[in-house]
């Protein structure tokens, strides 16, 4: 009786097994997250031995510092590290890897950088602002303490697209009132000296236009430049956050564009999911990256058919003690992007960048 | 996210890297094969919980044994199988263990069923009752070639690579277990047709005896769903 005729006979003689019911669907994705936080934690351990567990999360502490600064009266300060040392060099270092997200993330990350290419955008002045108005909500628990999302509430900024140092980065409005953002002058420091030069800490048009467009390249950039260094968590996640910054609220060249989300889908971890919904209640499809340690999933949410930028959110990706999983801690849309020629001016219609 | 086919397979392309521990590679894998694997785990255990617990160890096994795989080679099948097949050999050695990892489980899964699952599930339930009856009858060793080479899909050979025997022992137990099934079922036929004649009452299948420590968790599974 050969293999296959013996296998028959078995078959046979044996029950049908109940397979239908697989694992239940938050079953199989929880074992999923087990297994990646498993690999996490073993890969931060075997390259750094002394790395501290990750601080509390930033929307806290922005939450924290907006909140000190309504008391105070003051401006939103940004502290001067201008070299932007970033420690780690390379991109998924302290990983041993060399892959990136998902395949379905790099797929749909590819249409999205092919739909950034074909998009004209008219290049922004140095002498002008890069304005985006958004609704935002973010969380304002008290620190460390359990998530508590706060009301949406709208949120303008300006950007200056000067090349040389400045302490004068621009402007947000927000709470009903400005916030002028200023780089912190130490005591006995010449301004000129305390100034912030356009780069990452603040990206101007021109020099998002400046930075490579191969993806490998870029992505090597960004991590080399990135501020933070390894103790800072997970670097891969600092990076993705750091691109989510840039195309949240800024306005990339074209072809920036496609590169950075081409760069983007070479981030290990990255992922997509089919729906997301932004602060302005627009449904689409997100690429999305889980900080395992923190517990949290920050997502980008893409109009499912025109693939424009609709907004980013960030969700807790399983309990944590500061909340269940899929809670809120900080959601966005972006209503509208323009150029203007003052700091804190409105934009009249004809002036808009066409996505949104 | 679930889409894989259970019989989609490598065919060993993610050899190299799951080797070199690359994070994706294991989100890959655990894509591909995390239900195949609860599968096999759910007919060598019979229970339904265990089976999910001997799933979530074969993978973080994997992981810490990846440096174990060899560079060449076909699909990762057959290694995870073995290794699942191993963690399943365990899952009834303890119960407390098990006892544990019920009470980890969160409070309302037991209620987040939808209606229409409920007969499909009574008749998995059916099912796998039959199942565990059946394989009840065969001793360890001969259980796990069943589920490899019948149920699980792998060949001779990889179910050999799977247990790390030699390809003749999996033949031979597979014959072995051929025989006493075929044995069984006869028996089962006889029984059937004199119980409809009424020359005796029909079999009864709880006082069977069933080999080792086959299924001890059951009533505490059933408690807990």
């Amino acid at each position: 009786m050969n293999e296959h005729e013996e296998r028959e006979e078995l078959s046979r003689l044996l029950p049908v097994v109940p397979v239908e019911r697989g694992l239940p669907a938050e079953r199989h994705s929880h074992h999923k997250d087990v297994l990646m936080q498993l690999i996490d934690r073993d890969r931060r351990r075997r390259t750094s031995p002394l790395r501290l567990p990750r601080p509390a999360l930033a929307p806290a502490l922005v939450a924290g510092a907006v909140a000190v600064a309504l008391a105070a009266g003051l401006t939103v300060g940004i502290g001067a590290g201008q070299d932007g040392g970033g420690a780690a060099a390379r991109p998924g270092a302290g990983s041993g890897s060399t892959g990136g997200g998902s395949r379905s993330a790099a797929v749909t990350l590819g249409r999205i950088a092919a739909v950034a290419l074909r998009t004209d955008v008219t290049p922004v002045g140095e002498d002008q602002f890069v304005y985006v108005r958004s609704r935002t909500a973010d969380n304002e628990g008290v620190f460390d303490g359990p998530v508590k999302l706060g009301k949406l509430r709208e949120r303008q900024v300006w950007f200056s697209q000067r090349e040389e140092s400045t302490i004068d980065v621009g402007l947000i409005r927000e709470y009903g009132q400005d916030w002028p953002i200023e780089v912190g002058v130490p005591d006995g420091t010449d301004p000129k000296d305390a100034g912030l030069p356009a780069g990452i800490e603040r990206p101007t048009y021109a020099w998002l236009a400046s930075l490579p467009t191969d993806p490998a390249a870029l992505l090597k950039l960004l991590y080399a430049r990135t501020p933070g260094g390894e103790d800072d968590g997970d670097r891969d996640q600092v990076v993705f956050d750091r691109i989510g910054d840039l195309i949240g609220e800024q306005i990339l060249p074209s072809a920036t564009a496609a590169a950075i989300y081409r760069a983007a889908a070479r981030i290990p971890g990255v992922t997509e999911l089919p729906d997301a919904v932004d602060a302005a209640g627009r449904h689409g499809i997100a690429i999305a990256r889980v900080d395992t340690a923190a517990g949290t999933r920050t997502e980008w949410i893409f109009d499912r058919t025109t693939l424009d930028y609709l907004g980013e959110r960030t969700v807790f990706s399983r309990d944590t003690k500061r909340g269940r999983k899929g809670a809120v801690l900080f959601t966005s849309a972006v209503l509208e992007r323009a150029v203007v020629d003052k700091r804190g001016q409105e934009p009249s219609g004809r002036r808009r960048v066409s996505r949104s | 996210m679930r889409s894989v086919r259970s019989d989609d397979d490598d065919d060993g392309r993610l050899r190299g890297r799951v080797r070199d521990g690359e994070r994706e590679a294991f989100a890959e894998l655990y894509e591909l094969y995390a239900t195949a694997v609860h599968h096999h785990a759910l007919r060598l255990t019979g229970d339904w919980s265990a089976a999910e617990e001997v799933m979530s160890e074969t993978f973080l096994a994997a992981w810490r044994g990846r440096e174990d795989v060899e560079a060449e080679g076909g699909s990762l099948r057959p290694w995870l199988f073995g290794i699942a097949t191993h963690k399943a050999r365990n899952a009834h050695r303890s119960l407390r263990r098990r006892l544990a990892f019920l009470a980890r489980r969160p409070a309302e899964e037991a209620v987040d069923d939808f209606a229409e699952d409920v007969a499909g599930r009574v008749d998995d339930t059916r099912r796998l009752a039959e199942v565990r009856r059946v394989l009840g009858r065969l001793r360890q060793h001969e259980r796990e070639v069943i589920a490899l080479c019948v149920w699980g899909g792998l060949d001779y050979a990889q179910a050999a690579e799977a247990l790390g025997v030699p390809v003749g022992t999996v033949r031979s137990r597979l014959s072995r277990a051929r025989a006493r099934l075929r044995t069984f079922v006869e028996q089962e036929e006889r029984t059937a047709e004199k119980s409809r004649r009424g020359f005796m009452e029909p079999i009864v299948r709880r006082g069977e005896v069933e080999s080792e420590a086959a299924f001890v968790a059951l009533p505490l599974q059933e408690e807990a769903r």
